[in-house]
């Protein structure tokens, strides 16, 4: 079985022996341990909820982004539903946690329908300035109608959130990004990711194989955008209020996330999660140490490794890593001549 | 219902502007029939596929595939109507294997992964490529891509298969081998449509040509009746007084 | 009466949209590339001049054209030169690239300004002229005048001299004209000069009329994109006119409905243009161009 790295940004090939369910459930397994051990420590157990948690967020992203080849830059949007649909429900109506969750579901996948016929007519650059057009469009209306408490959010009764044991909600959050990178695991095996991966790299000959591109389009939109909407939930939750400019930041969470997925590895099913983990703790980290001094260093950093991971690291950690393997395998191999 | 032709194009035209690139043109392939257009460079005969295959519009005319009217359709849903196209730029899925890439037509007839994967394999033995099934198809020689673009076409619910131009930059060896890969699909019941330049491998393989100028019929018949046909050789060497 | 007030505050906005569009546009046509940051130049400018104008007593309107316009094209000689050089094939890492340097930008005038807002003076600032019945602001009365005295030198430049005319030729087609040996790496240094000299002008006359913030070149990216496909890809007449015409329909949305919904109305514009034409105003239909 050979690994083969791209030379364009596209992504590595489905031949992998890690894309199969025993390697995914061992390295989820491995993952967990030191999820667990590390966050002995309550600091370090936020991290790390936080952590898994964007992990899920990025692996949600990268089934449209990175399988599909579509880059959102709006998924805030989905966010931002998730999390309003939980929140209000919660606040005014004292909902159970489970229908607002299908609920804000449900909206999400009726929205990224909607807009998909739209949106997908558009090349790259433009589906994602329509993306970030609508993500801020949301968060003008947010911030503009009553019914979502407009600016000043919404703070969710405290003996109606689920729990607030951070390691109760490392579970929760581990399990969600377990079901994420299921997901993403069980699609790109099935006739659904090879249709989204000819798409993303070629649409007039997925067109001549019989694939709509569109239809292959708009049903990962659906899935990525149910998917992130369900993280949006448990954020709020996680959370306790709900900010706007917060849960509808472009900068926070709509370019955020996809960059969690470049840094890691577009397109791969590990990648997204390991540069979540490894960028949105660093993040958190950063702005805790230098916050009041250096204003903006969290964030400026996160700045300059974008620009440098597009400049020279585009196939990410996982990219990176697999060329290891390769040589290092290579070194093995001419070792035993 | 064995008579209904499996693709039949009725008076199709396409004019751009003022220019009509293809002006009226029909054709009939019935299966299990190999049919050639053949004509001198700029005559209309990709424009006339495109229009058959769904990726540009007719102005007027219908095109049908086995009595279903597709004129209005687009090239996903002719596809799975049973037309298979390749492209004369060969274009492999990049990302994937081989084999994968004709899994992807696999799909369109084989839902299930595993079952697609096998039929995969078997139509990889049909165009003689299962020894490169597990290789990145980017890394495909020419011949080979050709190759596998019609192992995919072949692979989903393709009936007639469009040739573009399969036997563009192979050498002759290659070329024989494909026409016997052609011949031997043929055989096994699949139908093709194809364009070419080369009048060797027209006459080694079609059983009826159509021969186009300036986007006009000039000329339909087999091989040998269409190659002394005056008008035809007129087109073509007529065509090579004007570089002078 | 109200509505002419509305119609001229819309104009004057539409100025500062064009004026920043001018430039998003003609990366956009020449390059291919879609610049995220563009509103951060802007941002950009306006500290700048600020600063100037607190240490070196320099108003805005002198430093515009003096300083913040070079300082500009070096600094979109230098973008274009450290990162987008190497991304000029690849559209998704253009977009992430771009983000970066919002990010950058952003925060490192943050760390320099503390979140603190300046406001720049200004000799004009505050003043109104009466045209018409209506009270226009004199400031943005010069930014709407700049805009289109810019557009026009902008299309002469491209229309009469060699160099824009190869900037035209790049723009409709790199590969030939690389052929016919314009060299496309220096019309693209030269696209980049140009287009963020015109974002920071824009910053620069900005300041008389609004206090410079972190977040104000965010705020300027989305109507600048809606915009350039309203007027058309690669039209400077399109931006202008675009520009006008968005600022007028935002000025009417919000006297009509509520002026909060001014993003909902640039989108709604944006959707419907690009479902209805495409190509926009003005736009030609060029190779690479919008659609898929």
């Amino acid at each position: 079985m050979t690994l083969e790295i791209e030379k364009t940004s596209q992504k590595t090939t489905l031949k992998s022996p890690l894309k199969s369910w025993g390697g995914f459930v061992f390295g989820m397994m491995i993952l967990g341990i030191v999820a667990r051990l590390i966050s002995a420590d309550d600091y370090y157990n936020s991290l790390v909820n936080a952590g898994l948690l964007f992990g899920g967020l990025a692996v949600a992203w990268n089934i449209l982004g990175g399988y599909c080849g579509q880059f959102s830059f709006g998924h805030a949007v989905f966010v931002g539903i998730g999390a309003y649909s939980v929140a209000l429900t919660k606040t005014d109506q004292n909902w159970g946690t489970i229908p607002g969750i299908i609920l804000g579901i449900m909206i999400s996948i009726a929205v990224a329908i909607a807009i998909s016929w739209p949106l997908f007519r558009l090349r790259g650059s433009f589906f994602a300035i329509g993306t970030l057009a609508f993500s801020e469009v949301a968060l003008s209306l947010a911030l503009y109608f009553t019914w979502t408490k407009g600016a000043l959010g919404i703070q969710i009764p405290f003996d109606r959130l689920p729990t607030v044991d951070q390691k109760i909600w490392l579970l929760v959050f581990f399990a969600y990004l377990v079901f994420c990178m299921g997901a993403s695991l069980f699609l790109i095996r099935g006739r659904l990711g090879y249709y989204m991966i000819s798409v993303r790299d070629d649409e007039a000959t997925a067109a001549a194989s019989g694939i709509n591109p569109l239809t292959i389009k708009t049903i990962a939109f659906a899935i990525s955008a149910a998917l992130t909407s369900l993280g949006g939930s448990l954020y709020v939750l996680y959370l306790g209020n709900l900010d706007p400019r917060a849960f509808l930041s472009t900068l926070e969470i709509g370019a955020f996330i996809p960059l969690l997925a470049l840094i890691g590895g577009l397109g791969t099913l590990f990648g997204p999660f390991l540069g979540a983990l490894f960028l949105e703790p660093g993040q958190m980290y950063l702005r805790g140490q230098f916050a009041g001094s250096l204003a903006g260093i969290s964030q400026g950093t996160v700045g300059i490794i974008l620009i440098l991971a597009a400049l020279y690291f585009r196939h990410g950690f996982w990219g990176a890593l697999q060329q290891f393997g390769r040589w290092a395998l290579r070194i093995v191999k001419g070792g035993n001549k | 219902m064995s008579t209904t032709p499996l693709l039949e194009v009725s008076n199709v035209t396409k004019q751009f502007g003022g220019l009509a690139a293809v002006g009226g043109v029909s054709l009939k392939v019935r299966k299990g029939e190999i049919m050639g257009i053949i004509g001198p460079n700029g005559a209309g005969k990709t424009t006339l596929f495109n229009l058959i295959s769904g990726h540009l519009d007719v102005t007027a005319g219908n095109v049908s595939v086995n009595g279903e009217d597709v004129t209005n359709v687009g090239p996903a849903r002719r596809a799975s109507s049973g037309l298979g196209r390749t492209f004369q730029i060969v274009r492999p899925i990049p990302s994937l294997t081989v084999l994968e890439n004709v899994m992807v037509g696999a799909f369109a007839s084989h839902r299930d992964r595993r079952r697609a994967e096998k039929h995969a394999w078997e139509t990889l033995e049909r165009v003689e490529l299962t020894h490169r099934a597990l290789v990145s198809a980017k890394s495909l020689t020419l011949a080979d891509r050709k190759r596998l673009e019609v192992a995919r076409a072949v692979a989903g619910k393709t009936e007639l298969l469009m040739l573009d131009e399969v036997m563009a930059g192979l050498n002759p060896t290659e070329a024989d081998r494909a026409i016997e890969m052609i011949k031997r699909l043929r055989n096994e019941g699949l139908s093709v449509l194809f364009i070419e330049h080369n009048l060797k491998v027209v006459r080694a393989l079609a059983d009826h040509v159509l021969v186009i100028d300036y986007g006009l019929p000039i000329a339909e018949g087999t091989p040998t009746e269409v190659l002394a046909n005056q008008k035809v050789i007129e087109a073509y060497l007529g065509a090579k007084k004007a570089e002078k | 009466m109200d509505l002419a007030i509305v119609l001229s505050s819309g104009l004057l906005i539409g100025g500062i949209y064009a004026f920043i569009a001018i430039g998003l546009n003609l990366i956009f046509g020449v390059v291919r590339v879609a610049n995220f940051a563009q509103g951060e130049f802007v941002m950009l400018g306006m500290f700048v001049t600020y600063l100037l104008q607190t240490n070196l007593k320099l108003d805005p309107y002198i430093s515009a054209w003096l300083i913040i316009a070079p300082l500009g094209f070096i600094l979109g000689a230098l973008v274009y030169i450290l990162v987008i050089r190497r991304l000029l094939d690849d559209h998704y890492m253009q977009m992430f690239a771009t983000f970066g340097l919002i990010f950058v930008f952003q925060n490192l005038v943050l760390s320099l300004s503390r979140g603190e807002a300046k406001q720049t003076q200004s000799v004009v600032a505050g003043k109104t002229i009466n045209a018409f019945g209506v009270d226009v602001s004199i400031p943005r009365l010069i930014i709407l005048l700049s805009a289109i005295a810019v557009a026009l030198l902008l299309i002469q430049f491209l229309n009469r001299t060699i160099v824009g005319t190869a900037m035209r030729a790049v723009a409709q087609d790199q590969k030939t004209s690389t052929l016919m040996g314009i060299n496309s790496n220096q019309i693209y240094i030269l696209t980049f000069g140009i287009s963020i000299a015109l974002a920071a002008m824009a910053g620069a006359l900005l300041t008389p009329s609004y206090a410079a913030t972190t977040e104000i070149g965010f705020g300027f990216i989305l109507p600048a994109f809606a915009v350039v496909v309203l007027g058309g890809l690669g039209s400077v007449k399109g931006s202008l006119v675009g520009g006008i015409l968005i600022g007028v329909i935002e000025g009417l949305a919000g006297y009509l409905l509520d002026p909060q919904l001014k993003q909902a109305v640039w989108f709604t514009l944006f959707l419907i243009v690009l479902v209805i034409r495409p190509n926009g105003l003005f736009g030609k239909s060029v190779k690479g161009g919008m659609l898929a």
